[in-house]
Formats: structure tokens, sequence, C-alpha cells
């Protein structure tokens, strides 16, 4: 039996077990996904992982998750920006900087997986700095567990894109995003397109948050996720506070027939900070 | 848990065809949860469902809002 936590970035923590046949259940879908995603490759690459170093005290799903990524293809090294101290993580630009400098030499694919917040601000860091990399080529961002309480810090994609481009010369079709929660861990990938297809193991009811009736797609509602994936905790249809949209999949020109879901914004942002509160907070670093 | 498995062996991710299969899996999960889980049941039969029998579609199956899991711990009492 394995228990996970959520980030808990709000004070407020989920806690959900896992029992072994979910966790196989688990690495199926993943390895599944990821294939198909083709993010499962036999070059091995160099990590910068954008989110939280192991650390016994941590148990979130977010470091887990992060850390298993860095399996997907042989690891040569892996560099992690959240260090943890005594007085919780800590961020250290620095060290990844100065890794950028040595891997841009060298021939293994960089791959980056983590929080789009610290990815973006290592971004703009870099922008702020006029420096910009070549990497190697098949070097990947991956992005997952959302941007949290820096939820005002978020850009739009097409921004995000630019600078990954700018700073790192990374084109958008290498540019990954993952989503899931601990209450429903089901490996969403987005396509080619960046839209994230409901794969086979799950399927998302969008519902009228005054009545809870589900609605059609194509209307904005409260995101109702359901998966049969575990059994150790009661996480069958789980009502999350996001509100989304789900699209038919012919809309979607990747192939993928599945509808997609888009994350509109959350119900009650009582945990979202001011722009400026949420850049101290990237720059002190989080307690887990 | 013999549904889950075949579920989350299809070989294709995003195949459309499974929907019977998804179906009878979370049916298969809802069983054991209603019978290893006194909270879940009782919420369950506090929404008049007693049995996966009362599940014909996804959408009928009771919905846990995620902040209960952030307040109590709910886990079942024996793994499948």
């Amino acid at each position: 039996m394995v228990m996970a936590t959520s980030s808990g970035t709000s004070g407020k923590m989920s806690h959900v077990r896992f029992e072994f046949g979910a966790l196989m259940a688990a690495l199926r879908m993943s390895v599944k996904v990821t294939r198909y995603h083709g993010i499962i490759t036999a070059k091995p690459c160099r990590y910068i992982v954008m989110g939280y170093k192991p650390h016994r005290s941590n148990k979130t799903a977010v470091a887990k998750v992060a850390y298993l990524t860095t399996f997907l293809a042989p690891a040569l090294s892996r560099k992690f920006i959240l260090k943890h101290t005594a007085d919780g993580y800590k961020p250290d630009f620095e060290s990844i900087v100065n890794a950028l400098k040595k891997y841009e030499k060298g021939r293994a694919p960089v791959r980056f997986m983590g929080f789009p917040s610290y990815t973006f601000f290592l971004f703009r860091l870099l922008e702020e700095r006029g420096l910009s990399f070549k990497l190697p080529k098949g070097s990947k961002v991956m992005l997952g567990g959302g941007w949290k309480q820096f939820y005002q810090e978020a850009v739009d994609k097409a921004t995000f894109y630019k600078l990954a481009k700018k700073t790192l010369n990374i084109d958008e079709e290498n540019i990954v995003e993952f989503f899931g929660a601990v209450e429903h861990p089901i490996l969403y990938t987005d396509c080619a397109y960046h839209h994230f297809h409901v794969p086979v193991y799950s399927k998302i009811v969008i519902r009228d948050p005054d009545t809870l009736e589900p609605l059609e797609n194509g209307r904005t509602g409260l995101v109702n996720l359901i998966s049969p994936l575990c059994t150790a905790t009661p996480i069958l249809s789980v009502m999350t506070d996001d509100l989304g949209i789900l699209h038919n999949g012919e809309e979607c020109p990747c192939g993928v027939r599945s509808p997609y879901l888009e994350i509109i914004g959350r119900v009650a942002p009582d945990d979202i900070k001011t722009c400026a509160a949420g850049a101290a907070d990237i720059l002190q670093g989080v307690k887990v | 848990m013999k549904l889950r498995r075949k579920l989350f062996a299809s070989k294709d991710p995003y195949d459309c065809t499974k929907e019977q299969l998804f179906l009878d899996a979370c049916r298969e999960n809802f069983d054991h949860l209603i019978s290893h889980c006194d909270d879940y049941k009782k919420i369950c039969e506090g929404l008049g469902i007693r049995s996966s029998e009362d599940i014909a579609k996804p959408e009928d199956l009771p919905v846990i809002p995620t902040m209960l899991s952030s307040r109590n711990t709910h886990d079942a009492d024996e793994a499948a």
C-alpha cells in the first residue's frame, strides 16, 4: 500500500492510498500513454526536474510522479530545482543555469520536467540575463503539476512556447504537458495541438454548478473525474473545484477521437495569490 | 478487479469503443467500495444508490468532492 498526498499548497492536503493492483494498473497506463506520445525512448538524456528533490518527508504525488518521469528515458543525470532545507524547499536557479551551460556542449538531450511556474521563471531569468542555449536535438520541456498558488503568474501557452524557443531553442512540438490529480491519478498528456484528450481509463463529466446535472459538450461547468483505478480509497468519481469545458474529439485535428478537456479556472480561488505575493513565494521557496 | 485489469490492458489508450468495459469496471469498483468502506456506503445510501444495479451510466456514480479527502480519510478496509 502506498500513500500519496496532493501538494497542499493551500494548506489542505488530500490523502489517497493506492493498493498494489492500482499501482500496477497505473504503471500499465503510464507506459501505454507515454509510448503513444513518443515520450518513452531508449536514448539517454539529462533531466532537469523543475520540482522537488525527493526527500523522506515529501509524500506529494507531484514529487513522486516528477521523479518517476525521469525513468521514461535512461537518465545520465538528474538535477532538481527545489532542494530540501531546514526551512522547507528552496529553489536553486543558479545550479540549473550552470547545468545548462554544461549540457549545451554535450550530445545528450535535456529533458525538463516539472511545474510550469518554476519553468517559466527560469525562462524569464534567462531572458533577463540575455542568456540563450542551443540544447541538443531531442530536448524536451515536460510540464505537470499546474501553476498551483502561482495561478496569477500563469501565462498563455503562446508566450510560454515563445520563451522556450528564445531561451532554450526548444520548439513547441517538443513541449508536452501532463494533467492529473492525486484524487484522480490518470495520466492526461496533451496532443500535438495541446489538447488533453480523455484516455480509455477515465471519463469526464461537466456538471452545472447549481444543479450538478451533466452538461453537454461545449458548455462550462464543474469538472467531475471518473476512473476505476483505485479501490483502497473511494475516488471512483470525484468532483473538483475546477471549471472546465469538454470538447468533442472531432474538433481537434490530431486524429484522437475521444473528447478533450479545457480547464478554465477554479470556482473558489481562495488560495490564489496576487502576482507580487506569488513571485515572492517563488523566490522564497515552498514548504512541504 | 478483473475488469479493471482488462480496461488498463487496452492497447490503444484512446480507444473509443471501450465504454461498456469502462462502465462495468466502475461498477466492479463501486461494489468493492460499498462493501469495504462504511463512509462511502453511507454517502451512497443517502443518495439512494444501494448497489451497482442502480448505476446505468458513469454519470450515475456518487460524486465525492475532492475537498472531502483533504479533510478526512475514508480508506476502504481491504484492498482487492
